[in-house]
């Protein structure tokens, strides 16, 4: 009987050692976002993943100029992200692509009726962009384009 | 009951900490149980600080060596204990002294549970890695009897080549042969020259001539392990009790050639000579020992193994015989026995890990003096569960690691069903076989094919030819249900243009864990598919097309939360999936990735209590359900 036991010790020895436990899903996940613009408090902010725009909002302290525009609550944050905060007068004449019409769409450099018509399925389709990036995810805009457009539109 | 040393015990749980050391630490605690040696004990405790250096090689660009070994286009060139593997197209004998300048090359390819595993096996025998050469130089060339051997073999006919290195220089030249490794056809040869001069001569002369003929092979052959097996026996057996000597040739072994502690050539001979001498006990260790290094069983191995064993004798001998009168004994006895060398080639494919509990209690259950029908009946139900499958009684849920491509097995409890989601490259399939039968499955209930690329359907042909397989399902269709297992087709959608686009999108939920697997769907399928279910939660989603940058948009992410990403990709891959930005994304939104280029062989098992995850480069886990 003892030397089963023994047998038993050893076999669950040398599987301690020979295996190790995967960490994958406890890991701490933190993700560190710059943010830059009209905030008073400027710098970089760690948070945990996921982490959405909302609860990014608590530490940021805004000027009285700042513009929410480019953002939205329910955008999750991407690692190594910079955000930039505009000011109320920067976002003046751009353009909503939540909310602007195929008309106002197709003012933007490079958006002709067919795009423009195929962000408005986007919009339908998926509730609204969350992020300006998610622009790219229309077929049609590539990140030429968008580099092209990105200072004239707002969320 | 016999006392034990409790020295030995701990000396065998400090082996533990050394790769794969629990093979040794088994070996040696075993021995313990019978003999106790105060000398030996502290022989083992010098020598053992020897292997207190790990094996941790550099490379160098450029080293000398000697070339010990020949394989089909490369050979292994060892100096001073550390090996290296050269692939080369020049023609070296055997002990050539050469210089080589040397361009490493990594290995592509992760862990398997069941396949060959290269790092392991590199590891075993101190290979410190694969290289090419720029230059090569041989600084010395070959004076030895095996050289000589050597380009004597190499002036017959091309077809007897492999067939008279195995035999008379025990050189596998393609590493499969392990009666050559483990020297069998020596022992039958010298039984075999000893009986005939029995005739003629006194037991005294027969004895010293035996003695005789076994060191001049040794000094020919440059020492294999298996000749100074044979050797060592011959010389210290006291009585015909071999078993006495046995810890010594351990320690000779462990002292000069560690690795072959690990290999078949050390532990079939010693098990053998360990294990009741009748033929059941025989053909039982046999089997345990198939199951540990090979994913599957074959009954014929270890039937005929006596006369494989006979036929290679016999072989050796006329090859011998042939290369020292050029008369061509060899070539019209091969005909004659060719088939049996065949089938022993056939039967030892894959050196594999196959759970060691069971072979570990089986070994311990033959070396141990146990009473001989409980030994019978225990190694009877553990060839049954082997046989069967049943060792895993849980559910599953596979990743089988075929490099580019994507396979997946769905396994309920006691492999009460099988499903198999994909085949991977046809260059693969010999993976998912192997993982197939280590699992004991032999049917299959389903097979799945999400669409017709090469990387996903291309072994479907050669699945088809070996598994008996009910039903192969490559269209939308209801829900396949099987016991209450169910398995929900949600995509493809609609017709699309591109072919990744209609592959099948599937989810299945087992024991409180959802799955959902993607095929190579891209973010346009991905976008139908939120349209029409909304709102999506999982546990484990395979994502689409192995990581690609086409796949897994931001839309997709922000409507399917899932806490587990499952990758499919193979190591080097031209297409560099998965894509950066999508892992970078997958980590931002805080989901865990296993990918088959880092775990190898992933799986995750379900049992009533709890769900785990295992994974073959060896990691763990037991998974509680968080959701995100």
């Amino acid at each position: 009987m003892g030397k089963l036991l023994i047998f038993f010790i050893v076999l669950l020895v040398s599987f301690w050692i020979q295996w190790h436990p995967w960490h994958g899903l406890d890991e701490p996940r933190t993700i560190t976002v710059e943010v830059r613009g009209e905030i008073e408090n400027p710098g970089l902010f760690v948070l945990e993943a996921p982490a959405t725009v909302a609860v990014l909002m608590d530490q940021l302290e805004f000027k009285e100029n700042a513009s929410l525009d480019r953002l939205s609550f329910q955008q999750v944050l991407m690692d190594q992200e910079i955000l930039i905060i505009p000011s109320k007068a920067e976002m003046e004449g751009t353009i909503s692509i939540n909310s602007a019409t195929l008309e106002e769409l197709m003012k933007l450099p490079g958006i002709g009726e067919v795009t423009a018509q195929r962000i408005l399925d986007y919009r339908s389709e998926h509730g609204g962009f969350k992020r300006l990036e998610e622009l790219m995810e229309v077929p049609g805009i590539k990140e030429a384009k968008y580099a092209k457009i990105k200072d004239q539109i707002r969320l | 009951m016999k006392q034990l040393n409790w020295f030995w015990i701990l000396f065998s749980i400090w082996l533990l900490s050394l790769d794969h050391g629990w093979w040794m630490a088994a070996f040696f605690f075993l021995l313990t149980g019978s003999q106790r040696h105060q000398m030996e004990v502290w022989i083992v405790l010098l020598l053992s600080f020897r292997m207190l250096i790990p094996f941790s090689p550099d490379i160098p660009d450029q080293f000398q060596g000697r070339v010990i070994r020949l394989y089909d286009n490369s050979v292994l060139i060892e100096n001073k204990g550390v090996r290296y593997q050269l692939i080369t197209e020049t023609r070296l004998t055997l002990d050539d002294w050469v210089e080589v300048e040397a361009n490493w090359i990594e290995t592509e390819d992760s862990s398997h549970f069941f396949a060959f595993d290269t790092h392991s096996y590199r590891l075993q025998n101190r290979i410190a890695g694969l290289c090419e050469a720029r230059t090569l130089k041989v600084l010395q060339s070959s004076k030895s009897w095996r050289g000589w051997l050597q380009k004597k073999i190499e002036t017959q006919p091309e077809a007897l080549q492999p067939a008279l290195f195995q035999l008379v220089l025990n050189q596998g030249k393609d590493d499969s042969s392990f009666l050559a490794e483990c020297g069998f056809h020596y022992a039958m040869l010298l039984r075999l020259i000893t009986g005939i001069l029995g005739y003629f001569f006194k037991e005294d002369t027969v004895k010293r001539a035996e003695v005789f003929f076994t060191l001049f092979l040794l000094l020919i052959l440059y020492f294999p392990m298996a000749l100074v097996r044979i050797f060592f026996f011959l010389i210290f057996q006291k009585d015909g009790k071999r078993k006495s000597c046995l810890p010594f040739y351990g320690l000779l072994v462990y002292l000069f050639h560690p690795p072959l502690l690990h290999s078949l050539a050390f532990l079939i001979p010693v098990g053998l000579m360990l294990i009741p001498h009748d033929r059941s006990s025989r053909i039982l260790f046999l089997v345990l020992i198939q199951s540990y290094f090979f994913y599957e069983c074959h009954w014929i191995s270890f039937v005929v193994f006596r006369w494989i064993q006979r036929a290679a004798a016999i072989l050796s001998l006329l090859g011998w015989l042939q290369l020292i009168t050029d008369l061509p004994f060899f070539t019209y006895s091969m005909h004659a026995l060719e088939p049996f060398l065949q089938l022993e080639s056939e039967i030892m494919i894959g050196l594999g890990k196959i759970p060691t509990f069971l072979f570990g209690i089986g070994l311990f259950h033959l070396f141990s003096s146990l009473k001989k029908k409980r030994t019978m009946g225990l190694l009877g139900v553990c060839f049954v569960l082997l046989t069967t499958g049943w060792v895993f009684p849980w559910a599953e849920v596979s990743v089988i690691n075929v490099g580019q491509g994507d396979s997946l097995l769905i396994r309920l409890p006691l492999n009460r069903a099988n499903i198999l989601i994909d085949t991977g490259k046809k260059s693969a399939s010999d993976k998912v076989l192997q993982f197939l039968k280590a699992r004991g499955i032999r049917h299959l209930d389903a097979l799945i094919l999400t669409h017709q690329d090469e990387d996903h359907c291309g072994g479907k042909d050669i699945l088809m030819e070996q598994m008996e397989i009910k039903e192969i399902i490559e269209r939308y269709q209801e829900p396949f249900c099987l016991d209450s297992f169910c398995l929900v087709f949600l995509g493809p959608l609609k017709d699309y243009e591109e072919e990744n686009d209609n592959s099948l999108i599937l989810a299945f939920s087992l024991n409180g864990l959802d799955f959902l697997l993607m095929g190579d769907a891209s973010s346009q399928a991905e976008k139908d598919l939120i349209q029409t279910y909304g709102r999506m939660h999982f546990d484990f989603v395979k994502i689409g097309h192995h990581g690609s940058h086409t796949s897994t948009s931001l839309a997709f992410l922000n409507s399917v939360s899932f806490s587990t990403a499952l990758i499919s990709s193979g190591v080097n891959n031209p297409y560099q999936h998965p894509d950066p930005l999508i892992l970078k994304r997958l980590f931002s939104y805080g989901i865990a990735v296993l990918n088959t280029q880092q775990q190898g062989d992933i799986t995750i098992g379900f049992t009533h209590f709890f769900n785990f995850l295992i994974t073959s480069n060896q990691e763990f886990g037991i998974i509680k359900k968080v959701m995100k």
